[in-house]
């Protein structure tokens, strides 16, 4: 069984070098988003919060959607704007919160990936997060997002270790360490990243709520949104529901 | 939802079973929280089974009040709590009852809450709950605490328990059910008498669980505020007891 961690890792240390994304397959997300786009209606815009680097966006465009990115990080927007240069006619990357997002239009979906809903962690904010997703779809559109499984979480054994690979003429070290703090319902995840000769180590702690199948259920309803369906993607669970 | 829970060797051989079940320090574990948390002089139990939890909470000098569905079991706890002259149980079923009066508490034990199964039928319980208890009343109930049925997986058991000429053999089995958010056990009873087989029963018993922050969004959403947690007292062997935690809300 692949660890639940892994995918994780290699999108949260992806944005260090775009090259590393062992783990991560972006290809096979974005079928995956493509076959629930299909099957639940005819979908042909598709907003995503937390666009990152515009990895799936590129996938999605380049298979005919017109899609619109919003990412807080500048750094991260604008190497989102080049990645989709190709697609000038119907691509575009907004830089903003989505928590003060105002947009003029809404989309047939919106999709939110890295497992973001979980590192809002408390249920206000995961409210609060739905609520934004929730405003941007006309009624009847899907929300899509992915989360960590409860139950692949809680089986797996912890996975701690060193990530080795060359960037131009440097050497990335990152070593991670994975908590499972069952009380708090969160995994906390910390990466200390060193670019050798010379940079680091630089540290940074993620805490990422998992969520059981029921209570996403739950959560979704509380949001005003219906839970349509769900499967194993990667190591977590895409989710998909409707604005009700 | 079902009728009953418990087949009738199970009723039968009930209390005998879990003699050795310790009530008395769950209800000194409830009489501490109601002691923390508020002035209680009166409690509700929803689905007071044979009234185990009740009777001693009635010696303790609490107004106490118990619903249960099961007609069987209504009649143990009313024999129970005769010597009591504020005790009464009601036959009812938890998500129609309404007493037409208010509580300082509400207690729902053993599991009774994790039973329920869907959303909907929880929320109903709690809106009992919360229909019988005065502003600021606590609710307190004990949950199987999904962190560790997940963690440990599946525990099967056997044990077994004599009585005069007669023995009863229980066999349980689990299952894990990630999507339901269900823990399934199976009980298979043999009931021996002498050298003969007299009796067997097979019973599934399918027990909701939960995750911490489900669980505070859900009493959220029934109007209450959760308050506390802890691992519940008495340290009862089997799966359903050593993952269950006991839980205590406020009316808000």
């Amino acid at each position: 069984m692949n660890s639940v961690f892994e995918p994780l890792l290699a999108a949260l240390s992806g944005p260090v070098d775009e090259r590393f994304h062992r783990g991560k397959d972006y290809r096979a997300e974005a079928d995956q988003l493509r076959d629930v786009f299909l099957k639940e209606g005819s979908v042909s815009s598709v907003l995503n919060l937390g666009c990152g680097t515009g990895r799936h966006l590129e996938l999605l465009a380049a298979a005919g959607y017109d899609v619109v990115g919003v990412e807080r990080s500048p750094e991260l927007a604008s190497r989102a704007r080049v990645r989709l240069a190709g697609f000038p006619s119907r691509a575009a990357v907004v830089e903003a919160d989505l928590f003060e997002l105002t947009m003029d239009r809404t989309f047939d979906a919106v999709i939110m990936m890295f497992a973001m809903l979980g590192h809002q962690v408390t249920n206000h904010r995961v409210r609060s997060t739905l609520d934004a997703l929730r405003r941007q779809v006309g009624h009847g559109g899907l929300v899509v997002f992915d989360v960590l499984d409860a139950a692949q979480v809680l089986a797996s054994p912890p996975v701690n270790g060193v990530l080795s690979f060359t960037s131009g003429d440097r050497e990335v070290l990152i070593a991670h360490t994975t908590v499972v703090n069952v009380a708090a319902q969160v995994i906390e995840l910390c990466l200390r990243t060193w670019e050798l000769p010379g940079g680091g180590p630089v540290e940074q702690t993620y805490t990422i709520r998992y969520f059981a199948q029921r209570e996403l259920a739950l959560v979704l309803q509380v949001a005003g949104l219906e839970l349509v369906g769900s499967a194993p993607l990667a190591a977590s669970r895409l989710v998909w529901a409707r604005r009700i | 939802m079902r009728a009953e829970i418990f087949g009738s060797l199970h009723a039968q051989w009930y209390d005998r079973w879990h003699a050795g079940k310790d009530y008395q320090s769950e209800v000194d574990q409830l009489v501490a929280v109601f002691t923390e948390h508020g002035r209680v002089s009166s409690v509700m139990d929803m689905g007071c089974g044979t009234g185990r939890h009740l009777e001693k909470l009635a010696e303790a000098g609490y107004v106490v009040v118990g619903v249960d569905r099961s007609p069987g079991m209504v009649a143990q706890a009313r024999r129970r709590l005769q010597p009591y002259a504020g005790a009464s149980v009601v036959q009812a079923d938890l998500l129609e009852v309404r007493l037409g009066s208010t509580f300082e508490a509400v207690i729902m034990m053993f599991s009774v809450f994790g039973y329920l199964g869907t959303t909907g039928e929880l929320l109903g319980a709690l809106g009992t709950a919360r229909r019988h208890l005065r502003p600021g009343g606590l609710l307190v109930l004990d949950v199987l605490d999904g962190g560790a049925v997940l963690s440990n997986g599946p525990r099967g058991g056997f044990t077994a328990m004599t009585d005069g000429t007669q023995s009863l053999l229980r066999a349980t089995t689990g299952r894990v059910h990630p999507d339901e958010q269900v823990y399934e056990m199976g009980v298979h009873l043999w009931l021996i008498d002498g050298d003969r087989l007299v009796d067997q029963d097979t019973e599934t018993h399918s027990l909701r669980f939960f995750l911490p922050r489900e669980l505070e969004l859900i009493l959220e959403v029934a109007g209450f505020e959760l308050i506390g947690s802890a691992p519940i007292a008495g340290g009862q062997p089997g799966p359903a007891r050593e993952w269950s935690k006991l839980v205590w809300a406020r009316r808000t």
